[in-house]
């Protein structure tokens, strides 16, 4: 619909003058301002909803180096980059966020918690026809360690993934607590990256292959190892900046590990039996406790798991959308704490992300920087999802009223009115309509001048 | 008619036997001054031979400069590209693998699993990278990262790939490596399970000359049946042995009755003219084309049947309807 403005309506200073204001109220009533900063209209509520909690809306070069998103990526991520070299150094595209997210804050250091948002195209290399850059969504909570920091990114997460499917599903995991458990049962810390580097699940396959390397090491060094390392740094310092008492030192963990692993029934017991779990949060207690049992440390990241749990419900997270699996993997390997995933009915991820507060110190940092965040990920904007950025007005002016279309919609905008000029065309019918006054859809109206006209006008339009 | 470019290689362990290859397709190549870049195929008048080195054969067949080249598998993976078609991936020469190798002095690391561990070492107890010297930093860095690690840097030593960890530039390589040899004078080993790739010699084509049609299509067949037929013959070789039997076709039952002896199609079994038969049996030629992994057996059958005096010669080349590679790539020619 639009309003047309005949020559009647000209004006020479449309802020002050009364018609324009009464026009100005008309139609501020019948067109509330929306705020809209994004093209794509998928995510625009969301920006919304999140500045509600205080997150504000940060940019990140699309452009980085590309050993930001290296320092603990999985493969699949590292064989996806957009990568090339310049001058011997090795750029990428952004896949993600997180990572130039904390750069971003170990740039600008503070004390005080963080709350960021991210909107942006994203890429990664795909199979040919799928699509290279894609709309990625996300937040980032910064300095703020605890159960309450990850529950309110839980529950945004979850608000973003229920207008997609309001059937989704938040599967709830925690790699601390993962990594305590599997320690405690034979499997350190440094074995399970390099197990777990290789396959999303260990078995006893994965772990025969790896004991079938071990093999040779079941004795002491042998003397012809030995001499054969004597000679090796006889001439100087070893080639390759190992010393020989590193050498030496791990061929020593390579037997111990070895006598850890062949005794191993237990191990994988435990492995099998924490990689399926999956569990309502009220069953937390009593199925994961039994776990900790030989683990300070197991129990503690524990107590944590299951309070993050706890507060989901008081966000308005149904209890039956949340389940329990405390071996969960992500893609993305910098997440020490909490770590979720939210699916549709399908089983395809909506949105997921955790807790990395170690991934500032692999960045260089002293000092940990607790963070918890997370990310949605959307195919390319298309035209059906394109933001309409708030309705503005459309004024149709009579031909020949160019600098009064300026003036009057300069009048308009000041008032807070979106208006977008059209002129309207020089056909001999519009034209005797257009001198009558103000024409709204097919009626034609008297130029409003009292308050009454406006009145009836006003509940003509709406 | 435009003159078809070959690229070929002009040192490095490829060079010499792409030329004895060429030359065992009945290809040889002239090149009458030493010092230019330039030869010519005499067998084939409109091809020009431009010698570069193996990275540039491929370079110029990628943009064209070239329309036809012999380069290494190892290169082409290396520089994954829609501009090179590959017409030939095995020319059966050339082999050599590109290998992850580690100082020997590492007597701890035998495998990647080795290698991941000391790569975390070096990450945590270092803070810095594992230092990778290689001028194939694509393969390495996917391989690396399919083996589970990630935490290393591609150092580019131009050259010297096998010398960078001696002189501190590196801590490992991963390098082309045909015998071993230049590693342990390195003081530097393999891992077994750190084969990224096997290469060895290709054919290759360019795709911007293919679908522009730049280049004469009698020249490209002909060398290319040159190449197939060279290849296909070069494992087998003819066999002719002479045999006294009741008749051909006795022999013939004989002979086809064993897959070794049955030949391309059949024997051929001719009368000898002037060898005098004895008690009713007369003397045969008998002729047939033999795999060369089969040769014993098949003279151990011949002789079986009654064959002696067996004699051996090469075959050459083996023509088939058409050249498969002309006929795959070339044909709306």
């Amino acid at each position: 619909m639009y309003i047309l403005i005949g020559r009647q309506y000209g004006v020479a200073t449309p802020v002050k003058d009364a018609k324009l204001m009464r026009l100005t109220t008309l139609l501020n009533e019948s067109s509330p301002l929306e705020t809209t900063v994004t093209p794509d209209a998928r995510i625009a509520h969301l920006i919304s909803l999140c500045a509600s909690y205080g997150y504000a809306f940060i940019d990140t070069p699309v452009l980085q180096p590309a050993s930001v998103f290296l320092t603990r990526a999985g493969d699949l991520i590292a064989d996806h980059l957009f990568t090339f070299t310049v001058n011997g150094t090795q750029y990428a595209l952004r896949p993600e966020f997180t990572s130039p997210a904390v750069v971003l804050a170990l740039n600008e250091p503070t004390a005080a918690p963080r709350r960021w948002l991210f909107a942006g195209p994203v890429f990664e290399r795909r199979p040919q026809g799928e699509a290279e850059q894609r709309m990625s969504f996300g937040l980032e909570l910064l300095g703020l360690p605890g159960s309450y920091a990850e529950a309110e990114i839980i529950a945004l997460a979850y608000q973003a993934a229920i207008r997609l499917d309001p059937d989704a599903v938040v599967a709830l995991g925690h790699r601390g607590l993962t990594r305590a458990v599997l320690s405690a049962h034979g499997l350190d810390a440094r074995l399970q990256r390099l197990l777990f580097s290789r396959a999303p699940e260990v078995g006893d396959r994965l772990i025969g292959q790896y004991l079938d390397h071990l093999i040779g090491v079941t004795d002491e060094p042998s003397a012809g190892m030995m001499a054969e390392l004597a000679l090796a740094s006889s001439a100087g310092p070893l080639i390759g900046s190992r010393t020989r008492d590193e050498i030496a030192g791990r061929l020593k963990r390579k037997r111990e590990t070895r006598e850890r692993l062949i005794q191993r029934s237990e191990l994988l017991d435990a492995l099998q039996h924490w990689q399926a779990i999956a569990c309502t949060a009220g069953e937390g207690e009593d199925r994961l406790r039994p776990f900790t049992a030989t683990s300070d440390t197991a129990a503690q990241q524990l107590d944590a798991y299951l309070e993050t749990a706890r507060l989901l419900p008081v966000f308005g997270i149904p209890e039956k959308a949340i389940r329990l699996q405390p071996g969960l993997r992500r893609e993305w390997d910098y997440y020490d704490g909490i770590i979720f995933d939210i699916r549709d009915r399908g089983g395809n991820a909506l949105a997921g992300g955790g807790r990395y507060d170690e991934l500032s110190q692999l960045m260089g940092a002293n000092d940990p920087l607790p963070a918890v965040g997370f990310a949605m990920t959307l195919g390319p904007i298309a035209p059906d999802n394109r933001a309409d950025g708030g309705a503005a007005r459309s004024l149709a002016f009579v031909p020949g009223m160019d600098a009064e279309a300026v003036r009057i919609s300069a009048g308009l905008r000041s008032q807070g009115i979106r208006v977008a000029v059209r002129l309207a065309g020089p056909e001999p019918a519009d034209i005797e309509v257009l001198q009558t006054g103000i024409r709204a859809s097919s009626a034609s109206y008297p130029t409003p001048r009292s308050p009454d006209d406006f009145r009836r006008l006003s509940e003509a339009l709406t | 008619m435009p003159r078809l470019v070959l690229a070929l290689p002009s040192k490095g362990a490829i060079a010499e036997p792409t030329l004895s290859f060429l030359s065992d397709c009945g290809l040889r190549v002239d090149k009458p001054n030493p010092r230019q870049y330039t030869g010519t195929i005499p067998a084939i008048p409109g091809v020009d031979v431009l010698f570069q080195r193996v990275i540039d054969v491929f370079y110029k067949v990628a943009d064209g400069t070239a329309q036809v080249g012999i380069t290494g598998l190892d290169i082409i993976r290396e520089n994954e590209t829609d501009s090179v078609i590959v017409l030939n991936e095995n020319l059966g020469y050339g082999r050599c693998r590109l290998v992850v190798a580690v100082p020997d002095a590492w007597i701890d690391v035998d495998n990647m699993f080795d290698l991941a561990d000391v790569a975390l070492d070096f990450r945590e107890l270092r803070s810095r990278p594992l230092r990778v010297a290689t001028t194939y930093p694509n393969l390495t860095r996917r391989f690396l990262h399919n083996q589970g690690i990630h935490h290393f840097i591609i150092v580019n030593a131009e050259g010297a790939i096998e010398a960078a960890p001696m002189i501190g530039a590196a801590d490992i390589v991963v390098d082309l490596v045909q015998t071993g040899t230049t590693l342990r004078e390195n003081r530097l080993k393999p891992l077994d399970d750190g084969v990224i790739l096997e290469s060895q010699a290709c054919l290759v084509f360019s795709a911007s000359a293919r679908r522009e049609r730049k280049y004469d299509p009698q020249t490209v067949r002909s060398l290319l049946e040159h190449v197939d037929g060279a290849l296909q013959g070069r494992s087998y070789s003819q066999l002719t042995a002479n045999v006294l039997a009741v008749s051909a076709g006795a022999i013939g039952q004989v002979l086809i009755g064993n897959p070794v002896t049955r030949g391309l199609r059949g024997p051929t079994i001719a009368p000898i003219e002037g060898a005098e038969s004895t008690n009713g049996l007369s003397w045969f030629s008998v002729t047939i084309i033999v795999p060369d992994k089969q040769l014993l057996p098949a003279i151990d059958h011949l002789r079986h049947a009654g064959g002696t005096q067996v004699s051996v010669i090469p075959v050459r080349y083996i023509f088939q309807q058409a050249s498969a590679t002309f006929a795959t790539h070339f044909a709306l020619d």
